[in-house]
């Protein structure tokens, strides 16, 4: 069924079940006004979980394309763009309608890997691991406008606040490149070297730095963006460091998927050097019969809040809710197989998500 | 009640009492790409080791080409992890029959270095076919089933009548366990092999035809590699998939077990690989698959409808694509595509209305 056809109907169904959901006791809760949501992907089953974290559960699981990697959020939290690894397109997501706009789909390249949307939100970039390049994506029209060649296997990207650059890992090459963005076409300024299995990157708000995460070398590594340099030997964090987010405040975060914990790192590019370890957060639990539960930190997104981080933990399949001062681990949360992918909805307040009816 | 549908009910059985002590040895792993659970310090340390070099990236001055596919072990097995499988075009590795490489084989390096460091794209001759990249976990429990019960399980001439006739290469280095054809006794030779064919490194066990060339890669990062692919943990069950009792009755009925042996008993001489009960699904057999799976190729004496059964643990997470040649790009299609011994089984599968079809899927995903 066509894409439209089924918001049709969802939307009449919201409009005709509202007043009845939100009489009665022992019926539905009624709308909600959620401003605490988060998406992941979930790799290995070919859709995305719809998260409360306040609440601590799973709202809905929404089908996309095969393999779904990375996923981010356009600033009115409307809508979520996934890559999709396994077919290798880049997928729309209505949140609130929770389905996939299926006729918005864009052919990319070969296995997709993450992507980054301009700050006018009319673009998507996305690094295309099987064909060495970036694809930049008319995201209001739904078509590809161009690709440029990086290098060896592209996983990470990131871009600078006005969309004109941007920094790009090649996980292949240990390499990440500088690439300028233009209206019809792109040109690489500059490749660098950088530590072993770089998957992802951030740039600073100030556009000043960018911060890559060597998989292989067990650091970050800082880079000058303005002069196209990289910035001392890379900082060690945890052991195979793999998802990046940066608070919006001065820090960032690195998921450390072999040593159970996240470092948490302060972020001044004025500083020398500019990223310091922190601290490192071990994401340790017990079951209640005591057995540890170990994990695997994959991903990670702050909140809305620069306390508190959302991380995919990949050998439980679940979403680690941490407070960043307090180094604590709040809760966690059941999604799908292998959750890759992980972002926040801003301005979730303003969608209408219909609570399902609670059992009598 | 016909002997067919008695074995079938056995292979049910059977299948369904192999797996009961699956769940609580599941819960003891981690995650893909972690090594075997209880390593000792010292072999924790190897695994670490070889991990570095599997993920270097070999350049011209340390003898990488002049003809190469790729860069890197990691350029090609990296998906969901390095030590995974490749799934894109780019990791396909082409091979023809008119070609002969570097060690004998099939294998075709598409990219050439110039003595100047001038990267450039070979011109091919007659590309027969490409192979998927597999992935490598779990390959050390595999290298563990002793060869008496590969033996034991092979079946040559049909004895048995069902039409199963899956057979053991004999290498005269010992058995056939690892490629696509079975061809590849050990994990040493594999990676040996690699190193030669995919990126133009010589190794003791492997000389190019050029006497005068230097070893460039030795014996102790030869066994270093090897022995992080064989401390390689296999892919926890289930992180990956649900479970299906339906699905798991089906892949009995269906016959799927005859030529993909749910479990193995191991034994080495390394503490962590003896005397496990292993769930990789394989025989480790060279079949008949019929033409249309035939891929033109004959290596050791396996010809081209034959292929060594590949193993199914992990399959959810290293593919699609699947097959050998990466034509089915999903599940369904690679059972569909089944042929030669396994023909009746793909028929039976085709046959089957689409919820008993998903069922089947859902259980090979949760292995």
């Amino acid at each position: 069924m066509k894409y439209v056809t089924r918001l049709t109907i969802v939307g009449f169904l919201a409009v005709l079940l509202c007043p009845l959901v939100s009489l009665g006791k022992g019926g539905a809760d009624g709308p909600k006004h959620k401003s605490h949501l988060v998406i992941t992907t979930n790799w290995a089953e070919d859709n995305c979980s719809l998260v409360d974290i306040e609440q601590g559960k799973e709202l809905a699981k929404i089908n996309v394309g095969q393999k779904p990697y990375d996923v981010k959020v356009g600033p009115a939290g409307r809508f979520a763009y996934v890559t999709c690894s396994g077919s290798d397109f880049l997928a729309t997501i209505d949140i609130q309608a929770m389905l996939e706009m299926t006729d918005k789909r864009v052919v990319v390249g070969a296995s997709p890997r993450d992507l980054a949307l301009t700050p006018d939100n009319k673009r998507a970039v996305v690094a295309c691991a099987g064909t060495d390049g970036i694809t930049v994506v008319d995201i209001v029209n739904s078509r590809k406008l161009y690709s440029v060649d990086v290098g060896a296997i592209p996983y990470g990207i990131a871009l600078t606040s006005d969309g004109k650059l941007a920094l790009v890992t090649c996980w292949g090459a240990n390499t990440a490149v500088l690439v300028e963005l233009g209206e019809d076409s792109g040109k690489v300024l500059k490749t660098l070297n950088v530590g072993s299995l770089p998957y992802t990157v951030v740039i600073s708000k100030d556009d000043r730095i960018g911060i890559v995460s060597c998989f292989g070398s067990h650091k970050v590594f800082t880079i000058d963006i303005e002069n196209q340099k990289v910035i001392g030997q890379g900082t060690e964090v945890g052991r195979s460091p793999w998802g990046l987010a940066l608070s919006g405040s001065g820090q960032a975060l690195t998921a450390n998927f072999y040593s159970n914990d996240v470092s948490v790192l302060s972020v001044d590019s004025g500083a020398n050097p500019p990223i310091v370890e922190e601290a490192r957060i071990r994401l340790v639990s017990a079951d209640d019969d005591g057995t540890i539960v170990q994990r695997r930190a994959k991903n990670a997104t702050f909140a809305g809040a620069p306390n508190i981080a959302v991380i995919s933990d990949l050998a439980n399949n679940e979403l680690m809710i941490v407070d960043i001062d307090k180094k604590l681990l709040i809760r966690t949360i059941k999604v799908g197989k292998a959750p890759y992918g992980i972002a926040w909805i801003p301005k979730a307040s303003d969608l209408l998500v219909v609570v399902k009816p609670s059992s009598p | 009640m016909t002997m067919s549908n008695v074995r079938k009910i056995i292979g049910c059985l059977a299948l369904a009492i192999a797996l009961l002590p699956y769940q609580a040895f599941a819960q003891s792993r981690g995650y893909t790409g972690d090594p075997l659970p209880f390593l000792t310090d010292s072999q924790r340390s190897t695994f670490d080791a070889g991990f570095e070099l599997f993920v270097k990236i070999w350049t011209q001055e340390e003898g990488l080409g002049p003809h190469f596919n790729a860069r890197s072990c990691t350029s090609c097995h990296r998906v969901p992890l390095p030590g995974g499988s490749g799934t894109t075009r780019d990791t396909l590795v082409p091979h023809s029959a008119s070609f002969r490489d570097v060690v004998g084989g099939t294998t075709v390096a598409r990219f050439s270095l110039s003595d100047s460091g001038e990267l450039s794209q070979r011109k091919l001759p007659t590309i027969t076919t490409h192979r998927r990249t597999p992935a490598l976990f779990g390959i050390g429990l595999l290298e563990a089933i002793p060869e008496w019960r590969i033996r034991g399980i092979a079946d040559p001439n049909d004895r048995d009548g069902n039409g199963i006739s899956g057979r053991v290469v004999e290498l005269t280095e010992g058995i056939g366990r690892f490629g696509w054809k079975g061809h590849i006794s050990s994990i040493e030779d594999f990676v040996a092999v690699a190193f030669a064919t995919e990126l133009g490194l010589t190794s003791s066990q492997l000389r190019t035809d050029d006497p005068l060339s230097n070893l460039e890669v030795s014996d102790e990062q030869i066994r270093a590699i090897a022995n992080y692919i064989r401390l390689l943990s296999q892919s926890p069950p289930e992180k990956f998939g649900y479970p299906s009792e339906k699905g798991q009755l089906l892949f009995g009925q269906l016959g799927c077990h005859e030529c993909h042996t749910p479990s193995h008993k191991t034994e080495s001489d390394i503490g962590v690989l003896h005397d496990r009960t292993i769930y990789p699904y394989t025989d480790l057999l060279v079949h008949d698959m019929g033409a249309d799976l035939a891929d033109g190729l004959t290596e050791a004496d396996v010809g081209p409808r034959e292929f060594r059964t590949p193993p199914l643990w992990g399959v959810a997470s290293t593919g699609p694509p699947y097959l050998h040649d990466a034509r089915a790009k999903s599940l369904k299609e690679a059972v569909e595509m089944h042929g030669g011994e396994a023909e009746s089984s793909g028929r039976l599968f085709k046959q089957l209305d689409i919820s008993h079809q998903n069922e089947l899927i859902r259980f090979l995903k949760s292995l």
